[in-house]
Parts: structure tokens; C-alpha cells; sequence
């Protein structure tokens, strides 16, 4: 998580899923906030990987 | 066979954090992404389903429940993991990032690269493990999209039944 704030997208964690924006463009991505670890950690971590990687350039 | 299936959802109409919390109160194998500079959102799934046709339709009835307008079913998103790219093909994770010559990743990183999967789709047909059709996976999206059309127009018809009638001839 801390690398992705340091990529430039910013946490909010006032629900039980996590929102997670691009402060340059506005987007956001949310992930269910609880998930067990495994698989289906895996898979919410590369849905992360991909929607940071679309806003390298765009986060401040 | 049951196994995991991922696609998106390309949402029509707006996409708030309420209608975000009907649908994670609802799935936990979704997510939600939005671009608003582009006007565009979708919701995508990784979930466990016989076909890719229940897959799919099970995630409209949830955007259903949500209150959230679908667009159109899409592939998946292109940007994937080496886990991902080892559960399409069924080879251990750690097989796969073994192998050189893998296409360069679009996203450089120790533990977590990110690649695009056309590109390793196309490089393992040619190098490895053929990656088998997805079994129609283009035909099933088509027609998923088409019934969403066709049901977005019903209440403009005159009369529905004849148009349904169509599918059997």
C-alpha cells in the first residue's frame, strides 16, 4: 500500500471496500477491503499493479 | 468446468460510491474502476463459473441489483501479473517467471511486474504453452451485449414477443 501511495494514488478506507484515487486525473479504482490471503489476494493486488500502472503518469 | 472467468462490464450512467457499496455488499470478486476525465467506468470480475456466459450474466444481475446501467460486456483488462498469466495457463507462477525471453513488462518491478497480456498471449503461442482459445469468449461477450441492447429498446416496442420469437426460429 505504501508504494502505491508513493506512485502517486491516494487510500481512502471509510467503507468496507477500499477506494483508491489518482490525484492527477481524478480516477479511482475500489477493491473489496477485506479478502482472504491466497488466490484471491493475488487477484485484487494485479486489479491494483494494472490501475496504478494506468496513472504513472498522470499521479503527482 | 468451473474455473475462474474475468471480463468487464462497461458501465452506462453514473457510478457513486453508493451503487459501489450495493455491489461489494453484494460480490467480493469485483472491482470498480472509473476514469472521469474520459467518462468512462467499468466493473470488473474475477469469479468462478461454469461458463463465461454465467459468469457474465450473473454480473449483470448484480450491476441490476446495484442500480448500476451496463453498456456492454469486454474482455478483461489487458495489464495482468505473472499470477494471472500462470492461472490462464495452468503452469506454477514460479515456472513462469523462469522463463526468459517473456515479453519486456510494461511496468518494471522486483516482485510485481506487470505485462500486457496480448503481447504475452501472442509470445506464448509462439514460444510455449499455446494459450487455447477462450472457448467463444468473443461470441459470448457479443451476445451478452446484444441481449442488454435488445433489452435496454424492449420498453420503446410495440410489442416484444415477436422480436423474442426471432431467437427460435
Amino acid at each position: 500500500m505504501d508504494e502505491m501511495v508513493g506512485a502517486g494514488v491516494d487510500v481512502e478506507g471509510d467503507r468496507h471496500w477500499l477506494r483508491l484515487s489518482c490525484p492527477g486525473c481524478r480516477g479511482w479504482l475500489g477493491v473489496p477491503g477485506e479478502v482472504p490471503p491466497g488466490p484471491a489476494a493475488q487477484l485484487v493486488a494485479r486489479r491494483i499493479d494494472a490501475f496504478t500502472q494506468r496513472h504513472l503518469r498522470c499521479g503527482r | 468446468m468451473t474455473m475462474l472467468r474475468q471480463f468487464r462490464l462497461i458501465v452506462a450512467g453514473p457510478l457513486d460510491d453508493e451503487r459501489a457499496d450495493l455491489l461489494f455488499d453484494r460480490a467480493g470478486d469485483l472491482s470498480v474502476e472509473a476514469v472521469p476525465a474520459e467518462g468512462v467506468a467499468w466493473v470488473a470480475f474475477d469469479r468462478v463459473a461454469p461458463t463465461l456466459v454465467d459468469a457474465v450474466v450473473s454480473g449483470v444481475r448484480d450491476l441490476d441489483a446495484a442500480g448500476v446501467g451496463i453498456d456492454r460486456a469486454v474482455d478483461d483488462d489487458p495489464l495482468v501479473t505473472l499470477e494471472v498469466i500462470a492461472a490462464r495457463i495452468g503452469r506454477p507462477v514460479e515456472v513462469v517467471r523462469g522463463w526468459a525471453g517473456l515479453p519486456v513488462p510494461v511496468r518494471e518491478h522486483p516482485r510485481r511486474p506487470v505485462y500486457h497480456w496480448p503481447e504475452v498471449s501472442a509470445w506464448l503461442d509462439r514460444h510455449r504453452s499455446p494459450v487455447s482459445p477462450a472457448g467463444g469468449a468473443d461470441v459470448a461477450l457479443e451476445a451478452v451485449t446484444l441481449a442488454l441492447r435488445l433489452r435496454a429498446l424492449a420498453p420503446r416496442l410495440e410489442r416484444m414477443p415477436p422480436i423474442r420469437s426471432l431467437l427460435y426460429p
